[in-house]
């Protein structure tokens, strides 16, 4: 992030994540997305003490239609407006443009908003024929679906490093053990190793407990100026660091399983926030797939490569760990939203909120997304 | 013109042969067909024959029935291929296969799926 005139610096200011647990338990609802992400919307208004009056800038992610969006929300001359698509890639790139967006002075207080309903609506993340203009080729082989082409590297991960069955299982227990803190996760009962292991295999590798969540919800994250989020007395959480770089090939599948991406990206956050990996307090992994969380630890420098699956045994990843990670049950246990609750628990690590899930002494998170488009921050409470 | 070089693609497959693009101008490979070279930038792209040599970057047995008229039931094998010429693509092994590793030498084959003949790859002894 370039130096901002201070009073014009992007504070994230206000944050909403919907009831994913009990969204879920109701099996037979229907639902909007553009509803979910209203009662976002309104909640991080309500979260930061701001009025939608106060808002002039609307940044949506998933949702089909900005417009739609901006009228459900009374919203209707922005002085910015875009709409993102929902891929998890999406979130910090989003968070990015708004955050740079106010600091050049197009806007000064944007809400960032997210719905899906993808259980609402039968959503399989898989099996949509033309999902991209050559899924065709891949296709006629019956392969679709990110988990497969992650479930890609993982395998060849594994033949490198000779990681034995069930070295992902650490991931997904250490996501369940705190979406079992996190009163709003949808999965919270224990989830042991076993249990794990007796998952059925959905692409090979990967199991079901490596796979995200389907379910809907909302999320909603509000930025402003440093001069409007001191008026509102608000905690003030920063963007110490951001970066991203792509690895744009015809697949999602990286032949190095993001390493030098993230690797790029880890180098420029670090050197904008001047920290080093052992500085961070808890990180915020993006974890479709529990194999990307190997990726990122590795990618990132928190181990060294092909260690990952070993570095995560023995509770590293958890409360009391070296490097508490997901803090609200990431995208297998607490909800999926593409990247987006990630960010919200971030927000309420560094602001003390996290309740039972509360990383003691956060001052530094680091949110890390290993994918095509690969970005990470690096965030503060000042 | 996208379209065509697609229709084309199998059309020569249908035909029970594995037909790629290449840079008239500098060479370089490419898949899945496209008018412009990615490396740099010529359009002067032509049909070409690779060696139909490769090998197995990657694989995974899908487990899940996420297309429904898929013709083959699951499990069923996917391999991401790298081929000798540079590119990459899916494909799946013909017939069956006991243990499969990465960087396992593969050759093109070209046999049905269903009705339909689609590239498909091979092992190969070292």
């Amino acid at each position: 992030m370039s130096e901002a005139k201070s009073g014009r610096r992007a504070v994230i200011v206000g944050v909403a994540t919907t009831a994913f647990g009990e969204l879920y338990r109701d099996r037979d609802a229907t639902r909007s997305a553009y509803d979910l992400g209203a009662q976002a919307f309104r909640a991080a208004l309500s979260d930061a003490g701001l009025t939608r009056d106060d808002v002039d800038g609307l940044f949506t992610a998933r949702l089909p239609s900005y417009a739609r969006m901006a009228d459900l929300l009374g919203l209707r001359r922005p002085a910015i407006c875009n709409g993102f698509d929902g891929s998890g890639r999406m979130s910090a790139v989003t968070l990015q443009l708004a955050a740079s967006a106010i600091e050049t002075g197009l806007a000064d207080t944007i809400a960032c908003v997210y719905g899906n309903n993808g259980r609402s609506a039968g959503a399989t993340y898989g099996g949509e024929y033309g999902a991209s203009p050559t899924s065709g080729y891949d296709a006629a082989y019956g392969m679709t679906s990110p988990g497969a082409y992650v479930a890609l590297m993982y395998q060849r991960y594994r033949e490198m490093y000779r990681v034995p069955d069930g070295a992902l299982a650490p991931v997904a227990i250490n996501n369940r053990s705190f979406g079992a803190l996190n009163e709003n996760a949808v999965m919270r009962q224990p989830l042991t190793e076993q249990d794990y292991l007796q998952g059925r295999y959905i692409a090979e590798p990967l199991r079901l407990f490596d796979y995200c969540l389907i379910n809907d919800g909302g999320v909603a994250i509000i930025l402003t100026t440093m001069d409007r989020a001191r008026a509102l007395g608000k905690p003030l959480v920063v963007f110490e660091a951001t970066a991203t770089c792509g690895d744009l090939t015809n697949f999602y599948t990286s032949d190095d399983m993001f390493y030098e991406t993230c690797r790029r990206v880890s180098e420029r956050v670090h050197a904008q926030a001047g920290t080093t990996p052992r500085d961070i307090d808890c990180a915020q992994i993006y974890d479709n797939f529990t194999p990307t969380v190997l990726f990122s630890l590795e990618g990132f420098g928190f181990c060294e490569r092909g260690t990952a699956w070993e570095w995560v045994r023995g509770g590293r990843l958890g409360l009391d760990g070296e490097l508490p990670t997901n803090t609200s049950g990431g995208h297998t246990s607490e909800s999926y939203m593409q990247g987006w609750a990630l960010h919200a628990e971030a927000v309420r690590q560094l602001r003390g909120e996290a309740g039972p899930r509360q990383v003691k002494d956060c001052e530094v998170v680091q949110y890390m997304c290993a994918a095509p488009i690969t970005n990470s921050h690096i965030l503060r409470r000042l | 013109m996208a379209d065509n070089l697609d229709e084309e693609y199998w059309a020569n497959a249908a035909r029970g042969q594995f037909v790629i693009r290449r840079c008239g101008a500098c060479g370089t490979w490419q898949f899945p067909p496209s008018s412009f070279c990615g490396s740099c930038l010529s359009e002067e792209v032509i049909w070409a024959r690779p060696s139909g040599r490769g090998k197995v970057w990657s694989w995974i047995r899908m487990h899940r029935q996420y297309f429904k008229d898929f013709a083959v039931p699951t499990p069923y094998l996917v391999v991401w291929v790298e081929l000798a010429e540079g590119p990459r693509m899916v494909s799946t092994i013909d017939g069956p296969v006991d243990r499969l590793r990465a960087d396992a030498p593969v050759e093109i084959v070209v046999a049905p799926i269903g009705d339909t003949p689609v590239p498909q790859f091979r092992l190969v002894e070292k």
